[in-house]
């Protein structure tokens, strides 16, 4: 086990850069999670820490080794890969003993490494298996007890459940996050699944365009996102963002109103350099949003109504603008509607629409 | 498989057995005259299958003429040219699928002309170039010049089968402990074992039916392929089909042989990454 540090990572494939600078600090033990829509970086990161691709520039140490220029093998890391890459020609056995078996170690230790791994991951009937005789989730186990037969200093994980079902990827999910917190090795995972990083990681690194948009727990980034693009790719269903202005409040020159189109949403800290007029994205979740009556609300209009079972989705507009409520409530509401809403201040967050970055 | 029409299917049969019928003829023309006694074969002209059969034509094919010396000589160069050809094209073929390198389209695509001329055109160049080294009227001579002109198709061939395999494993070997050469060996040779069975099997055939180089590097004898021997049966003034027929016969035999132990692995390197797994 160990802490990783990557200082001013930078890659570039010809001309094209997809990684601008990349600074990271990953805690001894923790579970961080990179997540980012597809073409971000996160997969080349997590690869450049592999050692399975040369960087362009920058550090990356695992513990208090430099590895900028070691080999994968010299690294001590595990990969787990999306299409798990299970030697198919090799039983289970050999699968999660190739590794042991190259580094020398004696056959008493891997015997007992293979007894331990298969008895935790629930293997020991299919090791005389090949890859092809197992389902996806078994293949989902067999890829973890390679990555943990050899204990290396970190596992890296790349989308390892995308290929399973919805249900199964639950299962996985919990079980990945059960073994990682029992063995206590410090873990990367890559995901495009913003409730995969939100359920099993310490922390989260959300990446754009190959910059680091935000570092923090999960409900840092949920609560307290630092742009645009972090607030709308946490959470589902997304959050909304309405266009607004801030008007003065008088009898409190340290706050504003936030108005969409006449109607004012609420009042907000207003925000450093600020005045009244300028133009503010509103962002707001829709589960914290509320219904009341008509009259007392702010007033918007029902669009359609989404059951999902659990829960609603109303989709509103709020002077022209779309704007989608979620609830728990089994709500009494008509297409065409008329309602009223009930938002709470402190959850209207500003962005600033050029640059997307939040106004505090 | 969905369930089909009735129909389907004998429609389906019908039309592999008369591609059978059309492939194979040939094939059985060639063993029916190889038993046709001479006097029959003129006089009962164009029968399937003729009034009296005879071996006479193998057993002087065996006992009469060098067919055997031709065969071994055959034997030798083609086994030699597949070994040779197929650990190139091997190493080649994974340099070309997994390394990107400057001159990678340049290289690919001379070994692309190289397939584009009539070899009549540089039998003479091959020859002058042969005879200072001592290589004409020589097994090693044409086993060079076979690999050489078996190496890039085969190289293309090796490498849609290492495309085939997922970079992934390798990576994951990799990360394993393994260097390039390890993962190399334990890991995409194993799985490419079909693909290296076709192009064994591929230069083989080539080298083993190949009569013009065969003819004009080598004039004696003594070194003489198959092919060249099978010549020999016709003079001046007649052709003797029923010992040419003969002689073919048994050259197919070590070649079905060969392919009937192969098979299996062609079998999958056919449909090998046609299955997810």
């Amino acid at each position: 086990m160990a802490a990783i540090s990557i200082r001013g990572v930078h890659k570039n494939y010809g001309d094209v850069p997809v990684l601008r600078g990349i600074d990271l600090d990953i805690q001894n033990g923790e579970f961080v999670a990179l997540v980012g829509p597809s073409g971000c970086g996160k997969s080349t990161l997590l690869r450049l820490i592999a050692g399975l691709e040369p960087m362009t520039g920058g550090d990356i140490r695992i513990g208090e080794r430099l590895v900028n220029d070691l080999a994968p093998k010299d690294r001590d890391i595990a990969m787990v890969f999306q299409s798990y890459a299970l030697y198919p020609h090799m039983t289970v056995r050999d699968n999660l003993t190739f590794s042991l078996k190259l580094r020398g170690v004696s056959r008493e230790r891997i015997a007992a490494a293979v007894r331990a791994a298969s008895a935790k991951l629930e293997l020991t009937e299919l090791l005389d298996r090949k890859p092809a005789a197992l389902s996806g989730g078994q293949r989902q186990r067999v890829a973890m007890g390679r990555a943990m037969v050899r204990e290396p200093q970190a596992f890296l994980f790349d989308e390892p459940l995308s290929n399973l079902d919805a249900r199964l990827r639950e299962q996985m999910r919990y079980e990945i996050r059960k073994l990682q917190r029992e063995l206590g090795t410090t873990s990367i995972y890559v995901t495009h699944d913003q409730i995969e990083a939100m359920t099993m990681a310490d922390r989260i690194v959300a990446l754009n365009d190959g910059v680091v948009q935000q570092v923090g727990t999960p409900n840092e980034l949920y609560d307290d996102p630092a742009n645009v693009f972090v607030a709308g790719f946490m959470g589902s269903p997304a959050m909304n963002f309405i266009d607004g202005v801030l008007q003065d409040h008088s009898p409190a020159p340290a706050f504003a109103a936030v108005m969409v189109g006449d109607t004012p949403l609420g009042l907000v800290k207003r925000p450093a350099g600020m005045s009244a007029g300028q133009r503010v994205l509103v962002g707001l979740r829709p589960e914290r949003i509320a219904l009341q009556s008509a009259a007392a609300g702010v007033p918007a209009e029902v669009d359609l109504v989404e059951p999902t079972g659990v829960a609603m989705i109303l989709r509103l507009r709020l002077a022209g603008q779309p704007l989608r409520l979620f609830t728990t409530e089994r709500l009494d509401v008509k297409i065409g509607e008329r309602v009223g809403l009930r938002v709470h201040a402190p959850d209207l967050l500003l962005f600033d629409p050029g640059s997307g970055l939040r106004l505090r | 498989m969905p369930p089909q029409h009735k129909l389907y299917w004998v429609f389906h049969y019908l039309l592999l057995a008369a591609f059978m019928a059309f492939a194979m003829f040939p094939l059985f023309w060639l063993l029916k005259v190889s038993i046709t006694p001479n006097d029959l074969l003129y006089s009962e002209g164009v029968r399937l299958w003729p009034s009296r059969i005879t071996f006479e034509h193998y057993a002087s094919v065996v006992k009469h003429t060098r067919f055997l010396l031709f065969f071994r000589n055959s034997l030798m160069v083609s086994s030699a040219t597949a070994v040779l050809a197929t650990l190139v094209a091997g190493a080649a073929g994974y340099g070309f699928s997994r390394f990107h390198f400057r001159g990678k389209f340049f290289i690919v695509g001379l070994m692309l002309i190289t397939q584009m001329f009539p070899l009549v055109m540089i039998v003479a160049p091959i020859f002058r170039l042969l005879s200072p080294l001592g290589l004409t009227n020589s097994l090693s001579g044409l086993v060079i010049v076979y690999t050489a002109f078996n190496v890039p198709f085969a190289s293309f061939l090796m490498q849609s089968f290492f495309d085939a395999i997922p970079p992934d494993l390798e990576e994951a070997a990799l990360i394993d402990g393994a260097n390039r050469f390890t993962a190399l060996c334990k890991i995409i040779v194993p799985l490419t074992l079909p693909g290296l069975a076709a192009t064994i099997g591929f230069v083989f055939t080539a080298a083993w039916s190949e009569l013009l180089f065969a003819l004009m590097l080598n004039s004696s004898a003594d070194v003489s392929t198959f092919p060249v021997g099978l010549l020999a049966f016709v003079s001046k003034f007649s052709v003797d089909f029923g010992q040419m027929m003969a002689a073919g016969v048994l050259a197919l035999v070590p070649v079905c042989g060969f392919f009937l132990f192969i098979q299996r692995y062609l079998v999958q390197g056919l449909t090998a990454g046609a299955v997810k797994g």
